[in-house]
């Protein structure tokens, strides 16, 4: 059930969560991020966005990150979820639920009207 | 084929960063994720990344090093122009006894060299940045197109800095040069002089000399204050010091002012003493003295020569013949 790309507006504003969603479930690194978004759905997401927005993750403070040498070839930049980053995601995941729940509700009844 | 492009995807990113002014550190990190997410993913990095330049500049937003070329250019510009007046100022200065630009602050004119060479070294350091990590790596194509681009931008990158040089230099010692040629306290002079073989005015045995001078401040730097005036006269053995300084809004006036002279203006002992100029204000300089003809000349001379100094400058001399031809003045 992999869509070919949502709009990139949408991407846009909830992409930082969903980073962070990963990031918050152990230290990962940037291409691991990308391949777990795939695996949940949300593919297609360019290394020219990833990066520069975990960087702004990290410059916020929300990840910390360090360098861990690679079996083969250089070390990977390996990002992980520090304390404040753990409370902007609980409280920014519960807006987010309402903002949905909301939004679907909104749609629902759009969408009763339709038919 | 993914790894070579890799390669020239890096030398381009790196050159970017470095451009924008992201930290070195930081610049092998980015080049070090970028070139991990291709190897895993395989994907071509200018798809992935978009272009060199425009992926630099997320890693470079707000960043005020992004204006280091913008700046440099400016300050070289300001720090040139600015040196070459002070030191062509300073040698007009001391040829010509003029005031120095800026009150002859040295450390002024130590302290904005020392931008200069500042910013000159880090114009020199931007276009002989070397790329870091590029350097061990050796793929055909990409190595020659990366190396030409380079090449192009450094020579370009020099030819600026060298034009800015010397047009920022020329500048400056234009300006300097019109400094040296204005001069910092302009004596028009113009003479008014009682002094007559005649003596029909006060005792006949004394005369009066004034010595009109207009003074204005034409260079740039502070108005000076006038805190020191002298006369001499060469056939008088005594005149007693006296001015008064009369600012009038234009030069015409200060002329015509000098050539309706009268003493009305009050004045009284060194009234011009301690007396800042201000800018834009023209002075009628009026300084005069009593002399005693009779004792210091016997045969009364020809001519008068009225020397005046201000502020220590050179003496200038004037020659009136005598009697005064008013209409000459």
């Amino acid at each position: 059930m992999v869509e070919s790309g949502w709009p990139s507006e949408w991407l846009r504003g909830i992409l930082p969560l969903c980073v962070m969603a990963i990031v918050i479930s152990g230290e990962t690194h940037g291409y691991a991020v990308a391949q777990s978004l795939e695996s949940a759905g949300i593919p297609n997401v360019k290394g020219g966005t990833l990066y520069p927005l975990l960087n702004r993750l990290e410059e916020d403070g929300l990840v910390t990150t360090r360098w861990a040498a690679g079996p083969s070839g250089p070390g990977r930049k390996l990002y992980a979820v520090t304390s404040t980053g753990k409370k902007w995601f609980a409280e920014r995941a519960e807006r987010w639920r309402k903002f949905s729940a909301l939004t679907i509700n909104l749609l629902d009844e759009a969408g009763g009207n339709i038919q | 084929m993914t790894n070579k492009s890799a390669n020239a995807y890096s030398r381009q990113l790196e050159f970017q960063l470095r451009l924008q002014g992201v930290p070195r550190r930081r610049v092998l990190e980015i080049i070090s994720e970028v070139r991990a997410h291709v190897r895993e993913s395989g994907e071509p990095p200018y798809d992935t990344f978009g272009e060199p330049r425009a992926y630099a500049a997320e890693f470079a937003q707000g960043s005020w090093r992004r204006w280091t070329w913008l700046g440099a250019a400016v300050l070289a510009v300001a720090a040139f122009v600015a040196s070459a007046y002070l030191i062509a100022g300073e040698i007009a200065a001391h040829r010509e006894f003029r005031p120095l630009p800026f009150g002859g602050r040295t450390w002024l004119i130590v302290a904005v060299a020392a931008v200069a060479v500042v910013v000159l070294w880090r114009m020199v350091l931007i276009v002989a940045t070397v790329p870091l990590s590029t350097l061990t790596m050796d793929d055909g194509d990409a190595t020659v197109t990366w190396k030409k681009w380079v090449r192009r931008r450094r020579v370009t990158s020099v030819v600026v800095a060298v034009v800015l040089v010397f047009i920022s230099a020329a500048w400056g010692l234009r300006l300097g040069s019109t400094y040296a040629n204005s001069p910092q306290l302009r004596a028009a002079s113009y003479v008014w002089a009682s002094a007559s073989t005649a003596h029909t005015q006060f005792d006949p045995r004394q005369d009066m000399v004034a010595v009109e001078v207009i003074l204005f401040q034409s260079a740039l730097g502070p108005m000076p204050t006038i805190d020191n005036l002298s006369l001499s006269a060469n056939w008088t053995n005594g005149i007693d010091d006296s001015s008064v300084l009369l600012p009038y809004s234009s030069l015409t006036t200060a002329v015509q002012a000098a050539h309706n002279h009268d003493f009305s203006g009050g004045g009284g002992n060194n009234a011009a003493l301690g007396v800042t100029l201000r800018r834009g204000t023209y002075y009628v300089l009026q300084y005069f003295g009593g002399f005693d003809a009779t004792i210091s000349t016997p045969t009364p001379p020809e001519t008068l020569d009225v020397s005046y100094d201000v502020n220590n400058g050179p003496f200038r001399t004037l020659r009136v013949p005598l009697p005064v031809d008013y209409s000459n003045i």
